[in-house]
């Protein structure tokens, strides 16, 4: 048997397809997209929240982690001294905290020394 | 038109889908034999082209990229109509074939019969009128198996069909 088609039966095929009204197709079609389109942009929007309220709360607990860090560092007393009265009065002082803040003011004063001397 | 849809004209779009959705449907039609899930079918198939027109590289490829996306539609339904169930029994599916005239009728009853493969290489090759390298193309089936198909699916609709093809017997004709 050849290739060629059978002319007969592709008539008959021809005679079956149906001039068919397209008006219901369209709108169910074009109310799909919409559809489609909606659920799109909702997942989208509903990612994006999560996304916030995720990194929110990374972000909030690395915070107070980090607060949490530094003012256990800065209060670290420098030298054991107890629990007396001097103890008491050194204690502005006897902190990396309070290290911290006299290196600062020294260094201050240092550049203003320096600076004066230049001017 | 299809240029301008491709641009995301919405009304190029639903003039296109009017201007196509008859062959189309007709072509779902032939396919399962059922008008109302030939438009389901349909219904998918011109989605699947509005989500993806923007991926067309040239419009006139449009007529082959629609068959393709027709064709993808069907095998995906039969594939997931096979891990339901078992295939193969379109024959029963008379509901809403009413409104269709009796040839139609009679040939989707015919096409019935044939295997899916069958069934799928003849009505591209006689609805569509698609050679039989197109068809091997667009179903992913070697092209030996191809001619096979449309052999012995035309061999079998001859057969089925005698009344409207001068009553030849099968084999006679092509």
């Amino acid at each position: 048997m050849s290739n060629q088609p059978d002319l007969q039966l592709q008539d008959l095929f021809a005679q079956a397809a149906e001039p068919l009204g397209g008006d219901e197709l369209c709108n169910r079609v074009m109310a799909a997209a919409r559809k489609r389109k909606w659920l799109a942009w909702s997942g989208l929007a509903a990612a994006a929240l999560l996304t916030v309220v995720v990194s929110w709360q990374l972000l909030a607990v690395s915070l107070l982690e980090f607060a949490v860090i530094i003012s256990g560092t800065l209060t670290t007393n420098l030298v054991d001294l107890g629990e007396g009265w001097l103890a008491l009065i050194l204690l502005p002082i006897n902190s990396v905290g309070g290290l911290l803040a006299i290196a600062v003011r020294a260094a201050q004063l240092i550049r203003r020394r320096m600076i004066g001397s230049f001017a | 038109m299809v240029g301008l849809a491709r641009r995301g004209d919405r009304e190029a779009f639903e003039e296109l889908l009017r201007r196509r959705q008859s062959p189309v449907r007709n072509l779902m039609r032939r396919f399962c034999g059922d008008p109302a899930l030939a438009d389901d079918l349909a219904q998918q198939v011109f989605l699947k082209v509005w989500l993806n027109l923007r991926k067309l590289r040239r419009s006139e490829a449009f007529s082959a990229w629609l068959k393709q996306i027709a064709v993808s539609v069907w095998l995906q339904y039969l594939r997931k109509k096979d891990a339901l169930r078992g295939a193969g029994e379109l024959a029963g599916t008379e509901r809403a074939q009413a409104a269709m005239n009796g040839i139609a009728m009679d040939l989707d009853h015919a096409l019935a019969q044939l295997s899916d493969r069958e069934r799928l290489c003849v009505v591209l090759s006689y609805n569509e009128g698609m050679s039989h390298r197109e068809i091997a193309e667009v179903t992913e089936l070697p092209l030996g198996t191809v001619k096979s198909h449309i052999r012995n699916g035309a061999q079998s609709l001859q057969t089925l069909l005698a009344a409207y093809l001068g009553a030849e017997p099968a084999g006679s004709a092509g």
